[in-house]
C-alpha cells in the first residue's frame, strides 16, 4: 500500500487528515443538529386607548384600528413561516407580504377579508435559503367610542430538514478528500525555507496540542440547543427584528467562544514559554532568521492552527444558509466575509492579548500557565473580584457587564445586526464615548499595537 | 575577525567580563578557563545573544547585537547548552538547518555520514542519547560550509571516533583559511594548529596570542634519524623538558631567537604549548 506509506511517513499529510477529520465531525454535528424554532410575538400589554392612539406599530385612527410588524427572517429551503395575528374583534382584514431581501422579488402579498376573529393563517415555504423581509399587517373595523383595542400576534419559523446543508457537507468532504489525495499522491518534500520553513516546524511542534481545542469543539457541536426561541418586541429593537434559525445555545452562562479561547490561549502562552524555557529559541537565534519574523510565524501559526477550522466552518454555514445572496449578489456577500473577518479578528484580539503579553514576559512555563488561567478567568468569566478590579476600564462600563466575554458577545451581537447603519450607532450605555464600529475596529488595531511593542521587546531581549 | 575591546558584562552584580580586549584573525582560535572565567559569555557576545554592558564586540567588523542575522549568514554557532527540537526527526532538523543556511544536502549527508549520525538521523530526536544529540548539532554546526565558526565545549559527551572526526574537520576548515573559536577544558591535539587564545580568569584575560604574552611556550617538533644526538643538541637550548618518542624530539621551551635557529637548522615545526601554559596558569592563579 503506496499510499499508507506516504502517509505514514508524511507528517504533514497525517496533520491534514486530523484537521479534516475535525472539521468534518464539527461541520456534522452543528449541520445536522435540529435548528431550534424560532420566532416573535407581541410585547407585553399591546394595546392602544384614545389618550395613546399610536404604540409599537399599533395605530387607532378613525374608529380602526391598523396594525403593522416587520421582521427580516433568514430561512433555509423548506423552512416553514406563519404569522398568526389575533384581531380584538371582527371583520378586519389580514395582510402578508414576504419579499427576498436579495433580489427584491416579491413572494407573498397575500390580502384576506375575515368575516371573524377566528383565523388559520398561511403557511409559507421558504423556496430558497436567503433572507426574507416579512411585513404583517391588519386593519380591523372597531365599533364607535373604543376605550381600548388590544392585540396579539406570533411569528413562528419552522425548520425543515436543510437537503442543501448535507449537500454541502458532502461537497465540503469531497474537495478535503481530494485535497488529502493530492497530497499524498505529489507527496511534496516539506519546505524548511524562509517563512513557510517556521510555520512547518511550528505546527509539528503544535499539531498534537491542537487536538485538545479541537476535541471540545467537536464534543461541544453534540450538545447543541434545541429549545425553541421566541422574541419578544421590547426594548431593544434592532436585535429583536432579526430572527434567524439558530443551532448553537443562546443566554448561557458561560459563552463558547470564551471556552475556546481560553484553551487555545493557554495553549499558545504555555508552548511559547516552554521553547524558551528549554533553549529553544535560543538555538533558533543562532540561525540566519530575524527574530521579528521568527515571532510573527508564532502569531501565524497559533492563527492558523487554532482558527482555521472554526472560520471554515463559520464559512461553510453562512455558504449553506445564505447561498442565494452569493449567487445573486456576490459584492453583498463578500461583505458578509469580511464582517465574518473583523468579528473573528476582534476576539482573536480579545482572546490572544493575555497570552500575547505573558508568554513575552514570563520566563517559566509554570509562571505562564497559573498567570493566563489567572487573568483570563479576570477577563473572560463574570467574577465580583473581575468586576471591581476592571471597573475604571471603559469596557466594563456598560451597567451589568462583568467580563470581557459579555462585551465582546453585546459588540458583535450589535455589529452583525446593525452592520448598514453601524457607523452612526453608539451604545447607550457609553455616554457617547464610543460607537460599537470604533471598539470593534479598534480592539484589533489596539492589538496590533501591542503585537508591535511585543516584537520590539522580543528582538531587543537577551538570550543568556 | 573577531574583535572584543574593553568588554565588560554584568549580569546584574556579578561581573562576567572585566575589561576584555582580545582579538582573533584566522585559524583556530582558543579560549581556556575554568568554570565560569567568562568563556561562553564571550562567546554570546560575539554570536549576539548578549549585549555588552561596556565596549565593543565585532564580527567581520560588524556588531553582532545589532546584526545578529547578518552575522550568522557569515559564521556557525554551537553552544553546549542549546537543545534540538526533539518532536522533529534528526533528519528533518539537519534538514531545516541546512535550508535556512543555503548548505548543499549532499554536503550534509557526508558530513552525516563521517560523524556517524545518518545511521540513526531518521529517529525522533527526543530518543536520542546525549551523545547522539551532541553530533547531531556539530552536524548541523560544521556542515554548513561558513567563514567562521565558535564552538562552545565541543568535545564533552563524545566518543573517541566522533573526537577524532570532529578535530579532522576542524583541521580542515582551518587549513581552508576559516576563522575556527572554541572555548574547551578538552585538549585533544588539535591545539597543534592554534594561531591564537585567549585564557580567562574570573572574567578577565591572564594571557593571551596575539597580545601582550611575553614568553611564549611552545612545543618544537623535529623528526630525526638520530633522535638522540638531536634531544642533546636541543638540552643546550635549556628548555623546560625534552620528550623523545621514536623518531620524534617534543623540546618544551620558550620561544627565543636560539630556538628559531635550532628550528631552521634542524627542520623542526613549532606549535604553542597550551596544556602546559595553561596548567603554569592555573596553578599561578588559584580560584
Amino acid at each position: 500500500m503506496p499510499l499508507v506509506n506516504t502517509l505514514r511517513k508524511n507528517s504533514l499529510a497525517q496533520l491534514i487528515i486530523v484537521l479534516i477529520v475535525f472539521t468534518l465531525l464539527y461541520t456534522y454535528f452543528t449541520t445536522n443538529t435540529p435548528l431550534r424554532s424560532a420566532g416573535a410575538i407581541n410585547p407585553q400589554d399591546y394595546c392602544v386607548t384614545p389618550e395613546r392612539p399610536s404604540f409599537m406599530g399599533l395605530r387607532l385612527e378613525g374608529g380602526r384600528l391598523f396594525f403593522q410588524a416587520s421582521y427580516t427572517v433568514l430561512m433555509g429551503r423548506g423552512d416553514n413561516m406563519t404569522f398568526d395575528i389575533s384581531p380584538p374583534s371582527a371583520p378586519w382584514t389580514y395582510n402578508l407580504v414576504v419579499v427576498d431581501a436579495v433580489t427584491g422579488e416579491v413572494l407573498v402579498n397575500y390580502t384576506t377579508n375575515n368575516p371573524t376573529t377566528r383565523f388559520i393563517p398561511p403557511v409559507f415555504i421558504a423556496p430558497r435559503s436567503t433572507i426574507y423581509y416579512v411585513t404583517g399587517e391588519a386593519v380591523v373595523k372597531l365599533g364607535e367610542n373604543v376605550g381600548k383595542a388590544c392585540l396579539e400576534y406570533h411569528l413562528a419559523v419552522y425548520p425543515a430538514m436543510r437537503a442543501d446543508a448535507l449537500n454541502a457537507i458532502y461537497g465540503f468532504t469531497a474537495i478535503l478528500l481530494v485535497l488529502l489525495v493530492a497530497v499524498l499522491v505529489l507527496n511534496p518534500r516539506v519546505n524548511y525555507r524562509g517563512f513557510l520553513g517556521e510555520l512547518v516546524v511550528n505546527t509539528k511542534f503544535m499539531w498534537l496540542w491542537v487536538f485538545m481545542p479541537l476535541v471540545f469543539l467537536v464534543v461541544y457541536s453534540t450538545l447543541l440547543d434545541t429549545s425553541p426561541i421566541v422574541k419578544r418586541w421590547g426594548s431593544n429593537d434592532l436585535e429583536n427584528k432579526l430572527i434567524v434559525l439558530l443551532n448553537y445555545r443562546e443566554s448561557t452562562r458561560i459563552d463558547f467562544f470564551v471556552l475556546y479561547g481560553t484553551i487555545s490561549a493557554m495553549l499558545y502562552t504555555l508552548l511559547f514559554t516552554y521553547r524558551r524555557e528549554i533553549g529553544e529559541e535560543k538555538l533558533r537565534d543562532t540561525m540566519p532568521y530575524p527574530r521579528w519574523k521568527r515571532y510573527f510565524s508564532l502569531i501565524a501559526t497559533h492563527v492558523i492552527l487554532v482558527y482555521t477550522p472554526l472560520y471554515i466552518v463559520s464559512v461553510l454555514h453562512l455558504f449553506k444558509q445564505v447561498p442565494n445572496i452569493a449567487l445573486h449578489d456576490p459584492y453583498v456577500f463578500s461583505r458578509f466575509l469580511w464582517h465574518l473577518f473583523i468579528v473573528t479578528l476582534f476576539i482573536y484580539s480579545l482572546v490572544s492579548v493575555t497570552p500575547l503579553v505573558i508568554s513575552i514576559l514570563s520566563p517559566r512555563t509554570s509562571i505562564s500557565m497559573v498567570a493566563s488561567v489567572t487573568l483570563f478567568l479576570l477577563l473572560a468569566y463574570p467574577t465580583p473580584v473581575s468586576t471591581t478590579l476592571l471597573s475604571p476600564i471603559p469596557y466594563f462600563k456598560k451597567p451589568g457587564v462583568k467580563s470581557l466575554g459579555d462585551y465582546a458577545a453585546d459588540l458583535v451581537n450589535c455589529y452583525l445586526l446593525a452592520h448598514e447603519n453601524i457607523y452612526k450607532y453608539y451604545f447607550t450605555w457609553d455616554d457617547n464615548m464610543g460607537r460599537v464600529i470604533d471598539y470593534l475596529y479598534g480592539t484589533p488595531l489596539l492589538y496590533i499595537a501591542l503585537v508591535l511593542l511585543c516584537t520590539l521587546f522580543y528582538t531587543r531581549r537577551e538570550n543568556p | 575577525m573577531f574583535t572584543a575591546r574593553y568588554v565588560t558584562k554584568k549580569f546584574g552584580a556579578t561581573k562576567a567580563l572585566d575589561n576584555v580586549s582580545v582579538e582573533f584573525e584566522r585559524g583556530l582560535n582558543i579560549l581556556l578557563g575554568p568554570n565560569g572565567s567568562g568563556k561562553s559569555t564571550l562567546l554570546k557576545l560575539w554570536s549576539g545573544l548578549l549585549k555588552p554592558t561596556k565596549g565593543e564586540v565585532g564580527v567581520y567588523g560588524l556588531d553582532p547585537w545589532r546584526h545578529r542575522a547578518r552575522v550568522m549568514e557569515r559564521i556557525s554557532v554551537f553552544f553546549e547548552d542549546l537543545q534540538a527540537p526533539w518532536w522533529l526527526s534528526g533528519e528533518e532538523y539537519a534538514r531545516f538547518v541546512a535550508e535556512k543556511r543555503g548548505t548543499p544536502w549532499s554536503r550534509v549527508r557526508e558530513y552525516a555520514d563521517r560523524l556517524g549520525v545518518s545511521s540513526y538521523w531518521s529517529r525522533l530526536i527526543r530518543g536520542y542519547s546525549s551523545g547522539m544529540k551532541k553530533k547531531l548539532m556539530l552536524l548541523t554546526v560544521l556542515s554548513a560550509d561558513s567563514e567562521g565558526y565558535i564552538l562552545d565545549e565541543p568535545y564533552t559527551l563524545l566518543d573517541k571516533d566522533a573526537l577524532r572526526v570532529i578535530d579532522e574537520i576542524i583541521a580542515e576548515e582551518v587549513k581552508e583559511g576559516r576563522v575556527v573559536v572554541i572555548a574547551t577544558h578538552i585538549l585533544t591535539g588539535v591545539e597543534k594548529l592554534v594561531k591564537g587564545f585567549a585564557i580567562l580568569f574570573n572574567g578577565r584575560v591572564i594571557a593571551k596570542y596575539p597580545g601582550e604574552l611575553r614568553e611564549l611556550l611552545v612545543v618544537v617538533e623535529c623528526k630525526s634519524d638520530q633522535p638522540i644526538e638531536l634531544a642533546e643538541e636541543a638540552l643546550k637550548l635549556y628548555p623546560i623538558r625534552v620528550e623523545l618518542q621514536q623518531d620524534t624530539v617534543y623540546i618544551y621551551t620558550i620561544r627565543k631567537p636560539e630556538v628559531e635557529e635550532f628550528m631552521r637548522k634542524y627542520n623542526c615545526i613549532e606549535h604553542i604549548d597550551l596544556a602546559t601554559l595553561y596548567g603554569e596558569l592555573v596553578k599561578t592563579f588559584p580560584r
